[in-house]
Order: C-alpha cells, then structure tokens, then sequence
C-alpha cells in the first residue's frame, strides 16, 4: 500500500512538472507571438474600428451628410443634437487603443507604443492651422503639468500629405514626442482637432475636444470619474461598484467637492435644517 | 474568443529597416547634435551624424544618447533596451568593424553586466562592431535586469531577426 501511495506520489508529481513546463511553453510562444504582431484574431483591431465607424457613419447618415464632429449631426436614434463644432461624445470610450508609427518633424521614422506598459498616453492631436490647436502648442512649449507622473503626452499631426513637416518641426515642443501620421487620425476617428484622448492598457479611457488645456484636465477627470477611475496616479484601478457608490470614495468625492465649493468642515451652511418645500402646502 | 493581439509595426529610414513590437517605442533618425554619450574622440562634439535606431520596450524619452543616455535609467527588470549606431563607412575596414554582418542569435552569455555604457544596478549589456552592405554599424543591447536575460535575450534576438540593413 506505502509503495502504492509512493509510486502515486510520484506519477502527480511528474504530472505536475509537465503541466508547468506546458504552460511555461505556451506563454513563451504567446509571448513571441504577441512580440512579432501576429494577430490571433481573423480581424486587424485597426480594420475592425475603421469598419465600426463606417458602419456607423452609414446608418447616421445615409445620405453623406455632415460627419461626426460637425454639429448638428445626430446618430440615428439619439435624443441628442450637438452643436457646430462639438463633436459627439463618447465616439472612442472603450474602444481597442492603436500603437503609433509616422514620422517625426525632422523626417525620421518613430514608432510610440500605447498599447502596452504600465503607464497612460495621452494622445494631443494637433493640427498646425487652427487657432485652439495653437494655444496648446504654446501651452506644451512653455510647459504644463500633466495630471499623474504615470502619463505620457504624444502629440500627434496628420502626415505630410496634409501638413507642412517644417511647421511642425517649428511648433514641436522640446522634449515632447511628435508623430506625424495620417493613419492615426483615422484609426482614433479623430473628428475636430484640437481633441484628447488617454489611453489605458490598451483601451481609450477618456476623449474629447477642449479649448483650453485646464479643460482638457477637467474633461478627462470626469470621463474617467464616469467609469469609477481617477486621473490621479495612486490607486487609479477602478474600484468596485459598490465601493464607487457607497463607500469611501463616495465620501472623499462628496468632500472634494464640498471643499471645491468653499465648504469645509464645521462651516455652518452643513447644519442648516432642511427644508421642505412641500410642507406648507400639505393639509 | 481569441485575444485582440495590436499588431507590430515596420520602421523603416536611411536605408534600415525593423518590425517594432506592439506596444514598444523605436525610432531611426541622424542625431543632429542631439546629446551623445559616445567617446568624442570617436565622434566628434556633436555625436554621430549617421543613422541611429532605437528599439525599445519602454518609453523612450524625446531627448537620449545615441547609446541610451536618459533612457535606459527608466527600463524596468523585464525592460530592454537596442541601439544600432551607424559608424563612417570607412571606419568598416578597421579592426574593430571587421566582424562581417551582426552576429545572432544573441546568447544569455553575451550580456555581462561591465558592458553596460552607464553603470546601473542589476542591468547587463552586451556590445558587438561588424560591416555589412558598405555600412559600419555598432549594435548595443541592454537589458534591465541580468538575471532575467533567460526571457530578456530571446526577445530581443526576435526583434533583430526582423532588422534589414540596405546599401547607402
């Protein structure tokens, strides 16, 4: 029976050093997979955006209309209608994230990964012709403070099919990455320039167009704050439901706000009794 | 369902070219006076106006070293770090350069960590000079962590599978 239960022993144990060298192999292979690109779905995520958006475009408006971002263009269905120049929101939320490949202003080739790492990027798409575009162009030479050290600022322009490289080069900002790439904009779906969008683990977290980059601060602070994620650093991973609606957060978020209002602790407007406007009317 | 792998791009200037895996930075560009951490004796004041390629598993900062200078400190354990420095096409005939074509695939046993350009804790690098194609090229690997160079290496020497190299 001890010789048995020996010999058992030492089946599972060979068993087991053959599972863990399997798994240890299949994780080699993914990872030389994943390092040379090969896609292991049917579809190329930046095909499957592109067609998502067209798909989309055609049932907004089959007649070829005003495209996203002009106002006034409202998706078929939608009980909402954007004004001229405002795009509509919430276009790339949670959509695949695209790794960036173009040129820099000088004329070289770059390539900046977004889609893997620990840190976020937040994309600027910039064009050197509008006039918002310029205010964060000045803004990002001068120097901004970004919202957590974990971010990253990319701008990106289109190619030189639709901008001047020696323009470009004039308004990089020092020490800030500059893409050239028209592939871009389209695999984002970029609809107005200036626009933002941050990315997170391979996911675009948060977009939008903002005049202003205290705005552009704000925009992505709330977007995230939609999806129980914080723009700051420290313990940025979304919290549970029930911890975003009950908890701790809940009640740091309410006093935030409170300070942000002028209201702090033991200011006398939190003891007044409370109204109701309904009382005098009751028999 | 099958994971959404993004897929590697192709890098291609001044006559190189190289698939950048998903996620990673790289970059092929002259060094126009950018800061160089090459000898100046070898060099010049301004560094090496030849082509310079980066491959990188991190972000790589807007302003670095030919060879990694303010970029390699920010490489984690897993992280890894390639340059390819072209040198003159004369500097091919010397000694130094004689080795003809890159020497791969690369061996856990080629990274010792005095290679490194810049001391860093914990990090090895490995150095080789060849000539292929009329170019003088010197190639610098560095890996954040010696003791992951099991897992590091083989990654890298898949990266430089991919390298192409044309005539000027």
């Amino acid at each position: 029976m001890t010789v048995a239960a020996a010999l058992l022993g030492v089946v599972v144990a060979l068993l087991a050093v053959l599972v863990v060298s399997l798994l240890r192999s299949h994780a080699e292979i993914l990872r030389a997979l994943h390092d040379l690109g090969v896609d292991l779905d049917p579809a190329n995520p930046a095909e499957v955006a592109r067609a998502t958006r067209a798909a989309r475009a055609a049932v907004t408006d089959p007649s070829g209309g005003a495209p996203a971002g002009t106002g006034g263009a409202a998706p078929a269905g939608s009980s909402f209608v954007t004004g001229d120049g405002v795009p509509e929101p919430g276009d790339l939320l949670g959509t695949a994230a695209f790794d960036l490949s173009g040129l820099d202003p000088a004329g070289d080739a770059v390539a900046v990964g977004v889609t893997g790492g620990a840190h976020r990027t937040l994309l600027a798409f910039l064009s050197t012709g509008c006039s918002t575009c310029h205010q964060f162009w000045g803004a990002f030479a001068e120097g901004i403070e970004l919202p957590a050290p974990d971010i990253r600022l990319v701008v990106v322009t289109q190619g030189a099919d639709a901008e001047t490289p020696a323009r470009v080069a004039e308004l990089a900002p020092p020490g800030i990455d500059v893409v050239m790439s028209s592939d871009a904009w389209e695999d984002y779906g970029v609809p107005v320039a200036p626009y933002f969008a941050l990315v997170d683990g391979g996911q675009v977290v948060g977009e939008g167009a903002a005049a202003s980059w205290p705005q552009v601060v704000d925009l992505l602070g709330r977007s995230l704050a939609d999806v129980g994620r914080s723009l700051a650093a420290p313990g940025r991973a979304a919290p549970s439901r029930r911890a975003f609606l009950t908890g701790r957060d809940r009640a740091d978020r309410v006093d935030a706000e409170l300070a942000a209002a002028g209201i702090r602790p033991g200011d006398p407007r939190l003891y007044e009794p409370v109204l109701d406007p309904d009382a005098e009317e009751r028999p | 369902m099958s994971p959404v792998v993004a897929a590697a791009r192709t890098m291609s200037a001044h006559g190189l070219s190289v698939k950048v895996p998903a996620g990673w930075d790289g970059s092929i560009r002259r060094a126009a006076g950018d800061p160089s951490d090459t000898d100046i004796d070898d060099v010049g004041r301004l560094g090496t106006t030849n082509p310079v390629l980066h491959v990188a598993s991190f972000p790589l900062p807007a302003v670095r070293g030919d060879y990694g200078g303010g970029a390699v400190q920010a490489m984690g354990p897993n992280d890894v770090f390639i340059a390819l420095v072209e040198f003159d096409p004369d500097a091919g005939s010397t000694p130094l350069f004689s080795a003809p074509g890159l020497r791969r695939p690369l061996r856990v046993t080629d990274f010792d960590r005095s290679t490194m350009h810049r001391p860093l804790p914990g990090a090895s690098g490995h150095q080789q000079f060849f000539h292929t194609r009329g170019r003088a090229f010197a190639l610098y690997v560095a890996l954040g962590a010696h003791r992951l160079r099991a897992s590091s290496v083989p990654r890298v020497d898949r990266v430089l599978a991919t390298l192409s190299i044309s005539p000027r």
